[in-house]
């Protein structure tokens, strides 16, 4: 674990960056009450900087083959999920205060982030995007008889810019460039800034040769100094990427833009929720009721309904008390996953607004509109709105959803219009017969994934975020023609 | 309205005008009964908690309703007479809420005794430049209504509205400012904030720096809700000392929203003038009680505890009067100290929040209209 002593106790080192003399001065911030330093990084230290890990990835780039990356990885995510790398010790031991998610919430949520990154997942997810995995280390023909070859090219140096609390945030962004043998700079989340640094500082153990060439650390947003450093970084990177809300994002699109060379490319990741659809076939029995009920409580209760994966609401097909049944099932699994995934804290601002969901239910419900509302006593644990009500409504989170029953699930596509920017992820739950139709629809209304019910939150790691194909659109393709 | 009904709007009128202290209870009782009487959603709702006028002793225990019904529910307990909506947002699918309002004479009340005592306690009037739209350029909103009111009570010669259908109007306002410093003449500038931040980040591109004549004041509202703009209310207000230099007791926040006819005002400017001490907080005024809640349990908070904000405002006598809101806050000292509202500031993650789509509360101008370049 990366720990240094200062007078006022133990401060965790928050960074990783290459060996500069530029850099020589630190700042401590409290984060959840978690001590944790960052650099100052001047702004000549931060265009040095990018000049040597550009120069160092050049050298990297034909000495360290896909395999032995893919090797890297798995090695690396290995001991994380192993629980035999005092970082992800440190991790599991920190987030809790700085994220506000319960322990086991974050226990689960690293494991669900290292899961898929093994050697085989990732080669078979890099073959999948590419067609073949080596053409990230040389030119492989594409054509019978040999005429053609291809080779792509990942960027020199990528920057990542980084936001959100979800433990792990980041390690995908990082995860591909390491793949491209791109050069990487991730400025991290001021939410989270712990979890990608101390995952960076394990891949460094696992190949010292990654510390010249990859860099993660945060600076405060907003001020003029930030300024000046995402200029130098655009001006530099061939490729950015930024994670955040829609603001955010077209912010750092407008200053990417302003300082960006023309062919340098940009990928946005911006504000997205997801939704669930359930099947009357999913709830005729009792039995099939419960279960569907604790798959939608999994995808809900995990991270505490804040990443983008996360369900606002639920279409239940059927009329009259099947649908009611469910949501009262569904109160029933939640409450169930209070003991084995309990919620983490939840500030003021959010109860207030859980609140105001929840009484406002009690008010058209006293006034005779067909809605309901269940929920944890004593506090807003979980709140669930059963309400007939056409269209869609963004939850307060935190475990708080709206169940509404529809006659068909193919009907809901027409709330879904206005939304269509924003959508991610729909997770089903429908026979056999009617999956594909329906994720036809679904796939046209807007969504990037569609899975079953109970695995929103443990997507494949090469799944579509945004719709962007795994690392497909990051590389720059080289033709080579023999003839 | 019927005799009876038209009594309860007069007295109440009565009641603010009069300053008296005591009685609150006994008014909101009747509102109470008025309300229960006249409006069907609060009624079943209130016979849901068993909290009826049979059973109501104290305001504290009437229930109340959450502002954001004010965008799916009429809840008003007959015709209105105006009916004001909150802001639209950033162009997402979402619902506005909407106050419809009947016995404007209450409202316009309620209005003028606060403004009076906190905004003008050392004077009659002033020369008025208003940061909103005017009530023909913002049709529905309740902030542009209030600055009528003010304007024709208490606004001198030259007043007017510096927000057009454009956005802000530096240039105008600029000089305007100028020419006031040239003949002495003291200015009152109230409305926005977003629109004050714009016209401090104009006058310091120009490299201005204003003394405005002594007795000039600010009242400003809305705070930077729904916009990335980080500054504190302390650095906001040394910003506007700095660059118009006006001191700051002349400086006064103002709290209201669209469902509530009531508002609220920072005590410095009246503490100023009529020596009294203490430190800035908002008043209550004496027609309001204002209670804090534990966000999680509902209970109520002793002084000095952080919670939800739920305000008993007898000037929402055609509504609603019992409201729970979504912003923090807590008391002290029999005074106010405001935390904003909640913005779901915790919902840190990617997941599009609610929040993002849905800016309740009525100060900032609709979109169209006012675009401060940020």
């Amino acid at each position: 674990m990366i720990r240094t002593q200062t007078p006022s106790g133990s401060t965790l080192k928050s960074f990783v960056i290459p060996r500069s003399p530029l850099i020589r001065e630190f700042h401590t911030l409290g984060l959840g009450g978690v001590r944790i330093q960052q650099p100052f990084i001047p702004p000549q230290g931060l265009s040095r900087m990018l000049d040597s890990m550009v120069d160092a990835r050049n050298t990297l780039v034909s000495e360290i083959s896909t395999d032995r990356m893919l090797d890297i990885i798995h090695a690396t995510a290995d001991r994380w999920l192993k629980r035999k790398d005092s970082n992800r010790e440190a991790a599991e031991r920190h987030l809790p205060a700085i994220t506000g998610l319960s322990e086991e919430m974050v226990r689960i949520g690293l494991d669900l982030v290292l899961k898929d990154l093994t050697r085989e997942s990732l080669g078979a997810a890099l073959d999948r995007s590419l067609g073949d995995r080596k053409v990230l280390d040389e030119f492989r023909p594409i054509d019978e008889k040999g005429r053609r070859w291809r080779k792509a090219a990942g960027p020199q140096l990528s920057a990542h810019i980084l936001s959100g609390n979800i433990p792990g945030i980041g390690i995908g962004e990082l995860i591909q460039s390491l793949l491209l043998k791109s050069a990487c700079f991730c400025k991290t989340a001021s939410e989270e800034p712990l979890s990608l640094a101390l995952f960076a500082h394990s891949l460094v153990k696992t190949e010292p040769r990654l510390a010249s060439c990859m860099a993660v650390v945060g600076w405060p947003s907003g001020t003029s100094e930030a300024e000046q450093l995402e200029e130098i970084l655009f001006r530099r990177a061939d490729l950015v990427t930024a994670t955040g809300t829609d603001e955010t994002v077209s912010e750092v699109k407008r200053n990417w833009a302003a300082y960006s060379p023309v062919r340098s490319r940009f990928i946005a990741f911006g504000h997205r929720f997801s939704l669930g659809f359930i099947a009357k076939e999913s709830i005729r029995t009792a039995e099939r009721m419960r279960e569907t009920a604790r798959a939608a409580a999994r995808d809900i209760a995990l991270y505490d309904q804040q990443g983008c994966l996360s369900p606002h609401l639920y279409f239940v097909e059927g009329e009259g008390p099947p649908p009611a049944e469910f949501a009262k099932a569904l109160g029933s699994a939640l409450e169930e996953m209070e003991s084995e995934l309990p919620r983490g804290k939840v500030g003021a601002g959010a109860s207030s607004q859980i609140q105001q969901a929840r009484s406002l239910a009690e008010l058209k419900k006293a006034a005779g509109e067909p809605i309901d509302v269940f929920g944890s006593r004593g506090g807003t644990h979980w709140t669930v709105i059963l309400e007939n009500e056409p269209g869609i409504a963004l939850s307060p989170l935190y475990r708080t959803i709206r169940v509404k029953p529809i006659s068909r699930l193919e009907e809901a596509i027409g709330y879904l219009e206005p939304w269509k920017a924003h959508l991610q992820a729909a997770g089903i739950s429908v026979s056999d017969a009617r999956r594909e139709s329906l994720s036809r629809l679904l796939g046209r209304a807007g969504f990037h994934r569609i899975c079953p019910l109970g695995k929103m939150q443990a997507p494949p790691v090469d799944w579509p975020q945004d719709g962007h194909r795994f690392v497909a659109d990051r590389v720059r393709w080289v033709d080579l023609e023999k003839q | 309205m019927g005799t009876r009904s038209k009594q309860l709007f007069e007295d109440l009128a009565g009641f603010i005008r009069s300053g008296e202290l005591k009685g609150f209870n006994g008014m909101a009782l009747q509102v109470f009964e008025y309300q229960y009487a006249h409006n069907p959603v609060y009624r079943a709702f209130c016979i849901d908690k068993a909290k009826t006028p049979d059973t109501v002793e104290t305001w504290k225990d009437i229930p109340v309703v959450p502002t954001g019904a004010f965008k799916d529910l009429d809840l008003s307990c007959g015709p209105a007479e105006k009916v004001f909506l909150t802001s639209g947002t950033t162009g997402g699918p979402e619902k506005r809420g909407r106050h419809p309002v009947m016995g404007l004479e209450l409202y316009r009340e309620s209005i003028l005794a606060n403004f009076s005592s906190h905004l003008l306690p050392d004077r009659a009037r002033m020369r008025m430049f208003i940061l909103t739209g005017s009530p023909h350029t913002w049709k529905h909103s309740s902030l542009a209504h209030m600055m009528e009111v003010v304007r024709g009570a208490f606004g001198a010669d030259g007043s007017d509205y510096y927000i057009n259908d454009s956005g802000l109007e530096e240039d105008r306002l600029i000089s305007d400012l100028k020419t006031a410093i040239r003949q002495k003449r003291p200015v009152f500038l109230l409305g926005i904030t977003l629109a004050f931040y714009q016209l401090m980040e104009r006058l310091r591109l120009d490299g201005y720096k204003f003394s405005l004549p002594a007795g000039s004041r600010i009242m400003d509202t809305g705070g930077f809700k729904g916009r990335r703009i980080q500054l504190s209310k302390e650095s906001l207000y040394s910003w506007y000392q700095d660059v118009l230099g006006i001191p700051s007791p002349h400086i006064v926040n103002e709290y209201g929203m669209t469902e509530m006819g009531s508002q609220f005002y920072d005590n410095t400017l009246r503490n100023f003038y009529k020596g009294w001490s203490g430190a800035r907080r908002m008043t209550i005024p004496h027609w309001v009680r204002t209670t804090v809640v534990n966000p999680e349990t509902l209970e109520e908070l002793p002084e000095g505890r952080t919670g939800i904000l739920r305000h008993y405002d007898l000037a929402n006598c055609g509504s609603v009067m019992a409201l729970q809101t979504e912003d923090l806050g807590s008391l002290s000292g029999g005074g106010l100290k405001l935390m904003g509202r909640a913005q779901g500031a915790e919902a840190r993650g990617c997941s599009l929040h609610a929040e993002d789509f849905i800016r309740s509360g009525r100060k900032t101008a609709p979109k169209a209209s006012f675009k401060p370049s940020l």
